[in-house]
């Protein structure tokens, strides 16, 4: 019965506090478009390539470079493709790859941090040698050397920023294990004869999660921006996969003439960006105790 | 500690990150697609050629000689010997560093500022159209993709207005739009850090004395809140240099500026990895360096930093 009480009260109290930090996710408005607009691109990315008005493969060499009209919304490329087709296609590439390369770098990063921050010793010393390293290369510079070693693709651009972003996020948890270390309840759980594994995923991890989470949406941004930086360069996917970075690249030749061609990708790159740095400032906002204190009185 | 000893110390401490560097380097360019022997040799080489040149380069030796010996010539400037051009990469790298200093000091340069006035006085009117503009426009250029808006430019400052160059590096003219777009990349942030480092400074408590002894605003602003603010500030633009340089790749490729950055891409397509790897070793071990500057910078200015690293606090 006393058990049951007690665990009513513990459900009840994480209740509360997921209904205040929506609340406090709410209470900021552009936070709160950010995410309705982050849910509309993850569909697109998902449903896009379905509802596209024309292949977004076909050229027309006829129909090449037409300015925006009512056929074409934004116009058709330097192939005669239509814009919006490609866009709607090629959001399941630029939103797809960050997604991949976030929830990679995220793993990673927190595998290491958790080891290197509660093991110490010799694992956090190698650990933090190798995030030293990662860190001394400029991000894109990193990714532009692992993707022109691991070859063009989704897989190798993904395994690229992964690689290129994981440092931070080692850095993050290793930071939040050794504030929390010391607490009584881990040595609690220590007496118990828990095992480091459990200790880590039962408490250290939940612990850390808010702070990951916050980062993971800015690194989204990060991300988005990347590869389509990436796809600029010609380092990203291969043509003719509709990649909105590789798009504005393949359609820059023929600025002077069709700026439309460049202006549409980069735009949908700019929204995705912003509403990811956007949100992430909203969730940092409601994560995070002290603000949240701050919001209710103010 | 001496400054001279803390300098050392921190160059030290930057020996097995960089050695760490080489050792990545070393690794991707042992896992690229292809045999370098046989890029060297071209397609229609003889096999027996194609084994003088992999002799001559060492490929047959023992993959740990091979390491040590990349690190040795590497450490003697060495950086190999580039496809395309047939010369030594570091001439390469030399011929066209002064762009990419250039490119960088200007944005750098522009970001500082107009960045810093913004953050203070944003952060001095906090609930000012001023401050609500600046911080709308900072996520904005944080989220923005710098080659895109380096595009925006050409179009509307060299397609429309006919009034700058498009690209190239013939005249000082031709500096301002890249380095406008490389600015931009830095502006958000240092704009940010400004602002909160000036709101945290401005509740201090010697802040708040400082005004109750009724001290002239001014005076309180330069003496006790920027010069506490600061020490972020610093902080944020050593971190930054890695996001300078890194989109100085970027900017100089949509302006054809011939620096570092856009030898990088373009020796990436004439698949002359030599060459890229030795500019992307290059900038990280400028990188290296810059962050070990900023350190001694960081310590100079905050008499307390400087307490604590020069007498070996900091393990």
């Amino acid at each position: 019965m006393e058990r049951r009480e007690i665990l009513k009260k513990i459900f009840d109290a994480r209740k509360k506090r997921r209904e205040e930090m929506w609340e406090a996710l709410k209470a900021n408005r552009a936070a709160y478009v950010s995410l309705y607009i982050v849910g509309a691109l993850v569909i697109m990315a998902i449903m896009g390539s379905l509802v596209t008005p024309y292949n977004p493969y076909d050229f027309d060499l006829s129909r090449a470079r037409m300015p925006p009209s009512i056929s074409h919304p934004f116009g058709t490329d330097e192939l005669g493709r239509d814009i919006l087709s490609r866009i709607l296609a090629g959001a399941r590439y630029t939103i797809g790859i960050s997604v991949a390369s976030v929830a990679l770098g995220v793993l990673i990063g927190v595998i290491l941090g958790l080891v290197s921050g509660y093991l110490g010793g010799l694992w956090d010393i190698i650990i933090q040698r190798i995030v030293d390293v990662m860190l001394a290369f400029p991000t894109i510079l990193l990714a532009i050397a692992l993707v022109a070693s691991l070859g063009q693709g989704v897989a190798s651009l993904i395994i690229a920023i992964a690689v290129s972003t994981f440092p931070v996020y080692a850095r993050l948890v290793r930071g939040v294990v050794l504030q929390i270390v010391s607490e009584d309840y881990i040595a609690a759980a220590k007496l118990l004869g828990k095992s480091s594994t459990y200790i880590m995923i039962k408490h250290v991890l939940p612990n850390s999660v808010s702070a990951i989470i916050v980062q993971a949406t800015y690194y989204m941004g990060l991300s988005i921006l990347l590869a389509s930086a990436l796809g600029f360069l010609g380092l990203g996917v291969p043509p003719p996969t509709p990649e909105w970075g590789s798009m504005i690249g393949s359609g820059r030749t023929y600025l002077f003439s069709s700026p439309h061609i460049v202006v549409f990708p980069g735009l949908f790159i700019m929204i995705s960006a912003l509403s990811f740095n956007l949100l992430g400032d909203g969730l940092r906002d409601a994560l995070d105790p002290r603000t949240r204190v701050l919001l209710r009185r103010g | 500690m001496s400054l001279a000893g803390y300098v050392a110390k921190r160059v030290a401490q930057a020996i097995p990150t960089l050695f760490g560097a080489m050792l990545v380097m070393f690794i991707l360019v042992r896992i690229l697609p292809g045999d370098p022997a046989r890029l060297i040799a071209g397609p229609e080489a003889l096999e027996q050629d194609v084994e003088r040149i992999r002799e001559q380069l060492g490929l047959n030796r023992p993959i740990y000689v091979q390491f040590v010996d990349y690190m040795s010539s590497i450490l003697r400037g060495d950086f190999g010997t580039s496809i395309k051009y047939r010369t030594p990469v570091i001439q390469e790298i030399i011929a066209r560093l002064p762009y990419t200093l250039l490119l960088a000091a200007a944005a750098e340069a522009i970001a500082v500022a107009i960045a810093i006035p913004l953050g203070i006085l944003s952060a001095l009117r906090p609930r000012s159209k001023v401050s609500y503009a600046v911080s709308i426009v900072s996520l904005i250029g944080a989220s923005t993709p710098i080659f895109w808006i380096g595009l925006i430019f050409i179009y509307i400052f060299a397609v429309s207005l006919r009034i700058l160059p498009s690209s190239g590096a013939e005249s000082p003219k031709h500096l301002i739009l890249p380095a406008v777009t490389l600015s931009l990349l830095l502006m958000g942030n240092l704009t940010r850090i400004t602002r909160a480092s000036v709101i945290e400074a401005l509740g201090s408590n010697h802040v708040i004395t400082a005004m109750s002894k009724g001290l002239v605003q001014r005076v309180i602003l330069v003496r006790h809140v920027l010069r506490n603010a600061m020490i972020p500030i610093v902080t944020i633009m050593g971190i930054q240099i890695g996001a300078l340089l890194g989109g100085a790749v970027i900017t100089e490729t949509v302006f054809a500026w011939p620096g570092i950055g856009s030898l990088l891409v373009d020796s990436l397509f004439y698949r002359d990895y030599p060459l890229a790897q030795g500019i992307i070793l290059f900038i990280v071990m400028v990188f290296i360096a810059i962050n070990i500057l900023v350190d001694v910078i960081y310590a100079y200015i905050d008499p307390r930093v400087r307490e604590i690293l020069w007498r070996g606090g900091r393990s």
